[in-house]
């Protein structure tokens, strides 16, 4: 038989790989093949075939052979080493603990990855790719066959089935949500009836992917084993598996990146989806690395096996990160924001910076290079395709789900280079990186300062520009010639009309890195580290601010900004305490909202959202590491932190109007603070 | 070896160790030093700031000493397990070194485990291995940790059992309103344990920032207002330190991207180079005005 689809997923099932294909025709196809993960070890003390000889019998190992691999990033000489091949995966962890522990052993490869990884980088797979696979009438595969992939921005024909379900003791709904997780369609009524129906839909729809809240997931699941209806999955422990090789995705997953964006994201990862969509950038790129490596032949070392070894003389010349010119704290009119587009990545990709290349002569493509390369032409490719379309269009938005995906992970490559839990870790590359950055950008401001523009601010590989009666096409032939002197593509981001970098909060009288507001030419307001960017500001507060930014910048003047806008802004913040203190302000757009970083008991410090989560599991309501924690303040000045705060989902509370008008004036407070040119 | 311990927040045992690496890199000595945490858990840094005012104390010549510091950085479990083995390499390479410090030892093995296979009873192993290597080759080893919270008034060190059999000396160190104070818990005389010694002045030992440079710079410009700007005796001096302000807070971008480390420098080159475009703006000033005339 011979399928023509997408790659869905792959799954193990003892010593067998179980693919599943999506084929327009075909439906949900499932294939397998044999599967004996292998793993390899180093000797250390002793000869291979020593070694060989003291494991070969184990019953868990299958085969083994002495073989020379490239055992290092850094140098391209083989080792001779083991390769140990197990009877499947459910005994491959045993052998390859057991494996590690023996004293003839220095170091193991290959030995905590995925089977996932190992058998997609094995065949040369790429999850959601397409493929032509034949198999025999029982779905086991002769032959596999990977196409290029397309840079088309239609994501695969794949049927995603989105829903969010609740249910009480006696009435139940599940409500069906489209892709912008909009309701569509609800059943509701007695809590059995809404499950079988919902169920029968379900074989019906027949989705690929289930895009649902765990809990949701979990109370289905649960339901469905109760009324003893067709179920499409079942519980395992805390994880929910799905059967037929469905995939389930988290609805947050689905709502940060879009559909589009999860695939590629698991194109970029080369892990499948299931696995991969709530990855932090770190994981997404270790899994791509190791998928590299072993296509390149070169063994996979443990994880955060790299350790930085150097001199504190060779750390401080050397580690500085990026360079930051500090802002120049005040008012300015027609300033541009010349940015380098995709700065470290092009580095990376034009310098050919690496881990084996870094101080190495040599035309040889670095391991880093050839990755980044292959995302950074998707993003862009991706992103120029944007800028054709009409915004909000159907293609518009896959091709920003797409380059938003791949944006994730190339603003992280360069940091993950000389991260500790990176196995293949250098940060000399991480330092040369950074190196060459901070040069980039120097040359970028000679060539501004050469024509006359001032640099007002600049922050790693972004200019803030002004001169006086500079033209939109000034700033566009500045960035052209930047580009042409460092060979860095660079463009005008914006020209704003009106730009305020602001002090730093602690009163230090020195500019703060990261933190303005300004009106574009356009008529666009854009801000960076206020409070009405921050997730744990309440709405109404940072409406306000909006509102005070607005009646100050929408002044035609640096003296009406002054005199009229400053009035104007005052009004706001008065109107809006007294809102707060006549209670016209409805406690949803008072509330705070901050994800745990890390389970409760392990705060040390314990601020508003921790007290507001304590108290949450003292009335049994789970949170943990991950969860968003909504609160009120309700005394902000309690001596008892549990009376100072009150959890959104404990019921109604009534607020601190002294508290919320204080963080209504700070937050104007922050506004005007850029505007007091005189503070020295 | 020696294990010194303090509350964390005083950061006392850390500012030992600085001690003895300054003291460590004199007359051409060399220095290794393992620096045990991990920014998810609880960071641990080393205070550069510090030991280089250490060594400037002493009117070192920087040139090239900072060289001989050699860093190992253990972010989990498994690199402090390994570090014992580089830090084996490092010696036998370097030949001279007259210290080996460990910064927060235990740090890396309290709470859960950040990668697994690795247990606790391996931090003695490795504290093991750097001890034998110590006696083996006449090198010191001294590491700090924390406090364990428990005990009174001399808490336990945060230390397993066995890292505190293995240590010779044990001290206690603990801020007191008159600077800090010592408390000997192990020795190998034993007439000695007990004995608990006062030395004035926090400052002796030197505070503990752990600050990026650019904070190093913000702190040392607050410094200088508060402690120099507003007692000097002359208000015109007074308002000229307050036009150097601009300067040093438009380029602390140039600052830290030179080479140049003290912070005291880099502040006094800024003024230098302000008080030269005064001048020449003057100068151009007056040549304008010489040829108007």
């Amino acid at each position: 038989m011979r399928i023509d689809g997408w790659l869905l997923d792959v799954g193990f099932e003892d010593n067998q790989a179980v693919l599943w294909v999506r084929d327009p025709e075909l439906g949900r196809i499932r294939l397998n093949e044999p599967y004996y993960p292998e793993l390899y070890a180093e000797p250390k003390g002793a000869a291979a075939e020593e070694l060989k000889a003291s494991i070969e019998e184990h019953p868990g190992i299958r085969s083994v052979a002495v073989v020379k691999r490239v055992s290092t990033i850094r140098r391209n000489a083989e080792s001779t080493v083991l390769r140990i091949g197990t009877r499947g995966v459910d005994t491959f962890r045993d052998v390859a603990r057991l494996v590690e522990r023996l004293p003839l052993v220095a170091r193991v490869y290959d030995a905590d990855l995925s089977h996932e990884l190992k058998y997609l980088s094995g065949r040369g797979l790429t999850p959601f790719g397409a493929i032509t696979v034949e198999s025999d009438g029982e779905g086991v595969i002769r032959s596999i066959h990977a196409a290029e992939l397309g840079l088309d921005a239609h994501p695969p024909p794949i049927h995603v089935l989105s829903f969010e379900a609740d249910t009480s003791r006696d009435h139940g709904s599940v409500t069906v949500l489209d892709r912008l997780m909009k309701p569509t369609y609800a059943f509701e009524g007695e809590t059995e009836g809404v499950i079988r129906d919902f169920l029968d839909y379900f074989v019906d729809e027949d989705p690929d992917v289930v895009c649902a809240g765990n809990a949701s997931l979990r109370l289905i699941m649960r339901l469905g084993h109760v009324y003893e209806s067709s179920r499409f999955g079942r519980l395992a422990g805390s994880e929910v598996e799905l059967f037929g090789g469905r995939i389930h995705i988290e609805p947050h997953a689905w709502e940060r990146l879009g559909f589009a964006g999860l695939v590629e994201r698991s194109m970029f990862t080369r892990v499948p989806l299931r696995l991969c969509a709530d990855w932090a950038a770190g994981k997404c790129i270790d899994a791509r690395q190791c998928y590299e490596a072993r296509r390149r032949g070169i063994l996979v070392p443990r994880a955060a096996d790299y350790q930085p070894v150097m001199s504190l003389g060779k750390l401080l010349e050397q580690d500085k990160g990026g360079l930051i010119l500090a802002p120049t704290v005040g008012l300015h009119e027609n300033v541009a924001l010349l940015d380098f587009e995709s700065m470290f990545p092009n580095i990376i990709v034009k310098r050919n910076v690496s881990y084996e290349t870094t101080g190495v002569a040599g035309e040889m493509e670095g391991f880093i290079a050839g990755f980044t390369w292959d995302a950074l032409t998707r993003r862009l490719h991706f992103k120029h395709r944007r800028r054709e379309l009409v915004k909000g269009s159907e293609e518009w938005m896959w091709c920003e789900e797409r380059q938003t995906a791949l944006k994730e992970n190339l603003v992280v490559i360069y940091g993950y280079s000389g991260c500790f839990a990176n196995r293949f870790g250098s940060m000399d590359t991480y330092m040369e990186i950074n190196r060459q950055a901070r040069q980039f950008l120097t040359a970028a401001m000679t060539v501004a300062n050469e024509r006359r523009f001032s640099v007002l601010y600049g922050n790693s590989d972004s200019l803030f520009l002004t001169r006086l009666g500079a033209t939109g096409e000034d700033y566009e032939a500045l960035a052209a010639e930047i580009a042409l002197v460092t060979g860095l593509p660079m463009a005008v981001e914006h020209v704003f009309r009106y730009l305020v970098l602001l002090p730093q909060k602690a009163g230090a009288k020195v500019g703060a890195v990261n933190r303005y507001y300004g009106i574009t030419a356009a008529g666009e307001l854009e801000c960076r580290g206020i409070e009405l960017r921050r997730r744990d500001t309440p709405p109404f507060v940072g409406r306000v601010q909006r509102q005070v930014i607005e009646a100050l910048l929408t002044c035609v003047s640096r003296k009406e900004m002054l005199t009229v806008g400053k009035e104007r802004a005052r009004e706001i913040v008065d109107d809006a305490c007294r809102q707060i203190g006549e209670g016209d302000v409805p406690a949803e757009e008072l509330k705070i909202s901050k994800v745990l970083s890390r389970d409760v008991g392990e705060y040390v410090s314990h601020g508003g959202h921790v007290t507001a989560a304590n108290a949450l599991s003292m009335n049994r309501l789970r949170v943990g590491s991950g969860d968003l924690v909504d609160y009120l303040y309700v005394d902000a000045g309690n001596a008892n932190p549990f009376r100072r705060v009150a959890p959104m989902r404990l019921g109604e509370a009534k607020p601190d109007v002294a508290k919320y008008q204080s963080l209504v004036r700070r937050a104007a407070e922050a506004v005007l603070s850029g505007l007091k040119w005189e503070w020295v | 070896m020696y294990l010194f311990y303090s509350t964390e927040k005083s950061r006392l045992a850390d500012a030992v160790l600085h001690h003895v690496i300054a003291n460590a890199v004199r007359d051409d000595g060399e220095a290794v030093h393992l620096v045990c945490g991990n920014y998810r858990r609880s960071r641990t840094l080393l205070d550069t700031a510090l030991l280089l005012d250490l060594l400037d104390a002493e009117g070192r010549n920087m040139d090239g000493i900072l060289d001989r510091i050699h860093i190992i950085g253990s972010f989990s479990e498994r690199h402090q397990v390994r570090a014992a083995e580089l830090t084996e390499e490092l010696v036998g390479r370097l030949g001279g070194v007259s210290a080996i410090t460990v910064q927060q030892i235990a740090k890396m093995f309290a709470g859960k485990p950040l990668v697994p296979g690795v247990q606790r009873g391996d931090l003695g192993g490795m504290a093991s291995r750097l001890k034998r290597l110590g006696l083996e080759r006449g090198i010191p080893v001294i590491a700090s940790c924390r406090d364990g919270g428990r005990g009174a008034p001399v808490p336990e060190p945060e230390a397993c059992g066995y890292l505190m059999h293995l240590a010779n000396v044990i001290v206690y160190l603990r801020p007191t309103p008159s600077g800090a104070a010592a408390h000997l818990v192990k020795h190998f005389d034993r007439a000695r344990v007990g004995r608990r010694v006062e030395f004035g002045g926090y400052g002796g030992l030197g505070r503990i920032t752990s600050e990026s440079m650019r904070t190093l710079l913000q702190e040392q410009m607050v410094r200088l207002r508060e402690k120099f700007r507003n007692t000097l005796k002359d208000d015109g001096r007074r308002s000229a330190f307050d036009a150097l302000w601009p300067a040093w807070a438009d380029e602390q971008g140039a600052m830290i991207n030179s080479d140049i480390v003290s912070a005291l420098d880099l502040l006094l080159l800024t003024a230098v180079i302000d008080n030269r475009r005064e001048i020449e703006k003057l100068k151009h000033g007056g040549e304008r005005r010489m040829d108007e005339d």
